[in-house]
């Protein structure tokens, strides 16, 4: 049964922020799935190489500097935003992965790699996406929690 | 090395990733390529989540490698590696105004923190990658990834030179190498840290030469880059 679907804009103004969505488990379930995707994945804007050229600039030490191979090489970058699970504001765990698209579970007795297995206990959970990078002006995340 | 005659140096691997992050390992995965690189052991560092400890624990009692729990804490500003597993820290809440809080925290639980990759390549190519975290985080760290992941890699430069400045000026910080091994690959031009331990080299003897400052930084071979300058 789904317990949440959510369709979720995240912009540039959004950048390095924990972006919470409550939900409500209305009874005790054998488990939670939950479905998540982001897109786009890749940045293609036309400023790609001399932001990663900054990068590299700021970390790299005096009189060293980066070739513009080691910078293509970094190419094309990537928006990236994190999904992490609570239940009644305690972290259940946090899938940091570069896949845009991904299914996690979590029942008393497995879960998915990076969250902790739990029951799906009725009460207050929330999704969380933590916005590690947004380069494109809007990114477009989808979200769905389904109870079995 | 370091006067402590009854520590024997062991070469580990404490900056490593599985599935249960963005790593391409298994646990077992990895545990077996850390037998078969010869290393005494690791530190499981996952990105925000230590799930993948267990197992990892368990495969390596099976293989004769010692395995650190730990985390790695991936914020927007930084990156820290917690090795112990006790801390309680939500990683979500560790951020330049509350860094030292947190990794004081962690400390007082028993854990060791240690800062990885100080200079690498940061947003928006790796975000956090390179450390935003105030100064005062030199005071409460346990470590510092003096070198990581490729030894020429010139950021490490930088690393070594605020590493040295750091421990010239007094900061208690133990030297530290991060593969920040996420697969299989070529084992070309990676280092290990050297751990002197005392007794069985166990995850809590393994903290304990890190607290202790009985740590080096050298290449695949043995030979030694960079040591601790102090001892506790």
């Amino acid at each position: 049964m789904k317990v949440f679907s959510a369709e979720v804009c995240v912009t540039r103004d959004d950048l390095h922020k924990h972006l919470k969505f409550p939900f409500t488990l209305a009874s005790d379930a054998e488990g939670l799935t939950v479905r998540y995707s982001y897109s786009p994945k890749k940045y293609e804007g036309a400023d790609s190489y001399a932001l990663a050229r900054a990068a590299f600039e700021a970390s790299y030490p005096e009189g060293i500097a980066p070739s513009v191979e080691e910078i293509k090489a970094e190419l094309p970058l990537n928006n990236h935003v994190a999904l992490s699970l609570e239940r009644e504001g305690v972290l259940i765990g946090t899938a940091h992965r570069h896949a845009n698209n991904a299914e996690y579970r979590v029942s008393a007795l497995s879960a998915s790699p990076g969250f902790t297995p739990v029951a799906a206990a009725k009460g207050e959970w929330a999704v969380v996406l933590s916005a590690h990078a947004v380069l494109d002006e809007k990114i477009t995340a989808r979200i769905e929690v389904e109870a079995e | 090395m370091n006067g402590n005659d009854k520590a024997v140096y062991y070469p580990f691997e404490l900056h490593c990733h599985t599935l249960h992050s963005d790593g391409a390992f298994t646990p077992r995965e990895l545990a077996e390529a850390a037998k078969a690189r010869g290393l005494k052991g690791i530190a499981l560092t996952d990105h925000n989540t230590s799930t993948g400890v267990a197992e990892a624990v368990r495969v390596g009692r099976e293989l004769g490698i010692t395995v650190i729990p730990g985390i790695e804490w991936t914020t927007f500003y930084g990156h820290i590696t917690v090795l112990g597993g006790h801390s309680d820290v939500d990683w979500r809440t560790v951020s330049p105004a509350t860094a030292a809080e947190k990794i004081r925290r962690a400390v007082s639980l028993g854990d060791v923190a240690i800062l990885a990759h100080p200079y690498r390549v940061g947003y928006p190519v790796c975000t956090g990658g390179k450390s935003e975290f105030p100064d005062e985080i030199f005071d409460v760290l346990t470590g510092y990834e003096v070198y990581s992941g490729v030894l020429s890699d010139p950021t490490n430069l930088r690393a070594r030179d605020e590493y040295l400045s750091l421990t010239s000026a007094g900061k208690k910080l133990a030297a530290v190498y991060g593969r920040d091994w996420h697969g299989q690959g070529t084992d070309i031009g990676y280092g290990v840290t050297l751990l002197g331990i005392s007794g069985t080299p166990n995850a809590e003897n393994a903290l304990e030469a890190i607290r202790a400052g009985r740590t080096a930084v050298a290449d695949c071979n043995g030979n030694i880059i960079v040591k601790t300058p102090f001892t506790a």
